[in-house]
């Protein structure tokens, strides 16, 4: 078989890098070796988040990001739950809340609608705790079903005649200066002019035959659901010291950070996060861990502690060294591009992922973030 | 009787997980060779489904046995929540969490029964026949006006006859089984008279109740206390029992991270394990219906045979021949290897597009089939997509039958359900103050 552009991954980078090059026109195969997002999209809360950003590039991505889900949800429909929603940061203590103050402050010299609230924060979240004392509010950040964006897409590509090889893994990949083949594990051989690997923590288990790796890691984090109740959530709800946490890049390989963020899904139940630790591609679930998110999430909304705890599961954040994600063509092969590293803000880089790796096949435009995105910025020369 | 949470000492102690016929068996079979046994049931009384007892009935021959018994422990109304590869068992006991730590673990947990995917269901005046008969045997309960039994195999006579017995007035029963199908069954019936005779005799047993007995049919659609068969013909009634199909209970299994194998001739996913009972994990067993549904006869006997097994792996002596018990094994499960294949061709090959698959979510018919349309052919894919499974029951009803929509796809399905951890939910604020 031949195509333009063979993408591996069904999760939601490689969902939209697919569509950015069938939007372009390219002809588009996508692979994965299971079924549909069978990673770290499944194991995803949808996050389109500004809130958890300090001002600079990633922000600026963020919100170059969040506009490409509105176009996406304009022109294809809302079949994935997409809804901004709103954030609320909480704040507990007065030294945070005048820290709250000064960091909803750089957000809004920067044009980002957000406000600072230091009265009848309930009306916005009526089951906060007692100990809040400022909040600030982001009305623009959104939530999304992960799956469901993932599977309106593929619905969307297939029915435009796009192939998806589900379950099979990519075993071998040959590169020369007109192309790629890459042999899948049936033993079929797919051709195409670009191959993009978005296989988040595993790019490095595809990019193997190529003796090539990129410097991405797992991070995991747990995630526990609550039975549908009594509690309205209304937005994501963090406490202050959440953005601290998904930001930092120490690798202390023994200790689990715990943050809180809060919401609701539209079938009613609620999603308690979020831990952060290194313990390789381990996705078993720690007791203590959750029992620590769940002391967290009832710090901030108490009312939490009567809901039932229905499940609770983890996953591996594509965690970069350097805190930035890794896009585009690979040092040594340029026709072979890789869009991984977005750590926990996944969801919300993917259309603007997905764009950076079309423009580049599609234009062959020169990459617009030289030194802070592309795969070469570890390269001495 | 072993206080809660108590520590252990002496003789390394055996976990059985389950008070069933296997369960029972086991037990035996293991106090038989000396060895301490600690048996858990979720109900308050012994006996699984097919041995439950009304809550205040006198004692069981198993509870009798353990008042008496200072090697076995019975822990009863105990919800197992989960089982480790290394031997420990996490339960509930009154709402209270509690762990311990055995040498070995024998899952003993049964199967349950389902029905197919019907239009105009879920309806509060249907449930399945299995559920019919354990509030009828647990709690005296029994269902007033007409009842109809229907679905697939065996089964419906028994539950059918039991509340007759209990003074229901049972007016139908509908067997999608041919009379021929039980004809080429008969064969089996010979070397095992015990099946063959309980078939006849609780047929005649509803003969004489009064009750239509109706093979080669199969409802279609349930309307308002009305029965819709699938030759036109529409039967009112008061209580319906649907029972389609037995699937094994593999939840605990799971939490061990027990091998799992798909049955095409079933249609579930039951415990991979050898002829002895031993799983994929080393010291976790599974015996009875976690193997592969083939009935309390045989439960009773794989418990024998995989207690037999605990016994030689922990290093006790003990008897070790059980010839005459595995020649039966082996007849009893080429006989339910007959029975669902003849239940499996009976099947309904393609359910009513609208007909909800999974009650917690409302997942359809077609959903499923939408997302199977796009290539997925694992649980988990198609639950992530449709919700089917993600609700408070985690799938046991849906799992069966999502496998039978992938099958209708043209391959067997690949990976059951991925167990999340809390198999019994317990509030936030407990969970938080087990830091």
């Amino acid at each position: 078989m031949n195509c333009d552009a063979i993408v591996v991954g069904t999760g939601i980078t490689g969902s939209f890098t697919a569509l950015a090059l069938h939007e372009r026109g390219l002809r588009v195969a996508v692979v994965d070796r299971g079924g549909l997002a069978p990673g770290t999209s499944r194991a995803s809360d949808g996050n389109l988040l500004c809130s958890d950003k300090s001002p600079g590039l990633m922000l600026d991505l963020a919100r170059q990001s969040l506009r490409l889900w509105h176009r996406f949800i304009e022109r294809y429909g809302n079949d994935c739950e997409f809804d901004p929603k709103g954030a609320t940061v909480v704040a507990r203590g007065d030294e945070q809340a005048a820290a709250l103050r000064r960091y909803v402050d750089s957000h809004q010299q920067i044009g980002l609608d957000c406000r600072f609230v230091d009265t009848d924060w309930l009306a916005l979240e009526p089951h906060l705790g007692p100990d809040t004392t400022a909040v600030g509010y982001w009305p623009g950040d959104a939530q999304v079903q992960p799956m469901l964006a993932c599977y309106q897409i593929a619905r969307i590509l297939q029915g435009a005649g796009v192939p998806y090889f589900f379950y099979h893994a990519v075993d071998d990949i040959r590169t020369d200066a007109d192309g790629v083949g890459v042999v899948l594990s049936d033993g079929q051989t797919l051709d195409a002019g670009h191959l993009c690997v978005c296989a988040g923590v595993w790019t490095n288990e595809v990019l193997a035959p190529l003796g090539q790796s990129v410097p991405v890691r797992p991070r995991k984090g747990h995630i526990a659901v609550l039975e549908r109740g009594d509690v309205a959530i209304h937005s994501k709800i963090a406490d202050f010291g959440y953005n601290a946490t998904a930001e930092s890049t120490d690798e202390d390989d023994e200790s689990v950070q715990t943050a809180t963020i809060i919401e609701a899904t539209r079938s009613g139940t609620i999603l308690c996060g979020s831990s952060r630790e290194f313990s390789g591609f381990d996705t078993g679930i720690d007791e203590r861990t959750v029992r620590r998110i769940m002391a967290d999430c009832i710090g901030v909304v108490p009312d939490l502690a009567h809901l039932r705890v229905i499940r609770a599961y983890s996953g591996l954040r594509p965690f970069s060294t350097d805190g930035h994600p890794i896009i585009g063509p690979l040092p040594g092969h340029e026709r072979v591009l890789v869009a991984t590293g977005q750590e926990g803000a996944g969801h919300g880089l993917a259309p603007v992922s997905g764009e950076l790796v079309a423009d580049c096949i599609a234009n062959g435009e020169t990459h617009p973030f030289k030194g802070a995105l592309h795969p070469d910025r570890w390269d001495d020369s | 009787m072993v206080a809660v949470g108590a520590p252990i000492e002496g003789d390394p102690w055996i976990a059985v997980v389950g008070a069933g016929p296997a369960g029972e068996a086991a037990v035996d079979t293991l106090l038989a060779d000396g060895a301490n046994v600690t048996l858990f049931d979720e109900q308050a009384r012994t006996g699984g489904n097919v041995r439950r007892v009304a809550t205040k009935a006198p004692a069981t021959r198993l509870e009798r046995r353990a008042a008496e018994n200072d090697r076995l422990e019975l822990l009863a109304g105990a919800s197992v929540r989960g089982v480790t590869a290394t031997g420990r068992v996490d339960f509930d006991v009154g709402g209270q969490p509690h762990a311990r730590d055995f040498s070995a673990v024998i899952l003993a947990c049964g199967a349950r029964d389902l029905h197919h995917p019907l239009p105009g269901l879920p309806d509060d005046r249907v449930s399945t026949a299995g559920a019919l008969q354990a509030l009828l045997k647990g709690q005296r309960l029994v269902p007033d006006g007409r009842v109809t039994i229907a679905g697939s195999g065996p089964f419906l006579y028994v539950a059918a006859a039991g509340l007759a017995a209990a003074g229901a007035r049972v007016t139908h029963v509908i067997d999608r089984l041919k009379g021929s199908d039980y004809l080429r069954l008969a064969a089996w019936g010979l070397l095992m008279p015990g099946n063959a005779l309980e078939l006849a005799r609780t047929r005649f047993r509803l003969w004489r109740h009064g009750t239509r007995i109706v093979t080669g049919r199969s409802a279609v659609a349930v309307h308002d206390g009305i029965l819709e068969l699938d030759d036109g013909t529409n039967i009112s009634f008061s209580h319906a029992g649907l029972t389609e199909l037995f699937v094994p209970q593999t939840e605990l299994p799971r939490t061990a991270g027990c091998r799992l194998a798909y049955s095409t001739r079933g249609g579930y996913w039951r415990v991979e394990t050898d002829s002895d009972g031993r799983t994929s994990v080393a010291g976790v067993y599974a015996c009875g219906e976690g193997q592969g549904i083939r009935g309390w006869r045989h439960a009773e006997v794989s418990g024998r045979v995989t207690a037999g097994a605990v016994l030689a792996d922990t290093g006790r002596a003990g008897r070790r021949h059980f010839f005459p018990d595995r020649l039966r094994q082996r007849l009893l499960t080429r006989f339910a290897s007959a029975l669902e294949t003849a239940q499996r061709r009976r099947e309904p090959r393609v359910p009513a597009a609208d007909a909800i698959v999974c009650r917690c979510e409302g997942t359809r018919v077609k959903e499923v089939d939408a997302a199977v349309a796009l290539g997925l052919q694992d649980l988990s894919s198609v639950k992530s997509v449709t919700r089917c499974g993600m609700g408070p029951c985690q799938g046991r009803y849906c799992e069966p039958l999502v496998a039978r929509a992938i099958e209708r796809g043209g391959t067997p399905p690949r990976e059951p359900l991925n167990q999340r951890a809390f198999v019994r939910p317990v509030t936030a604020g407990d969970i938080a103050n087990e830091l």
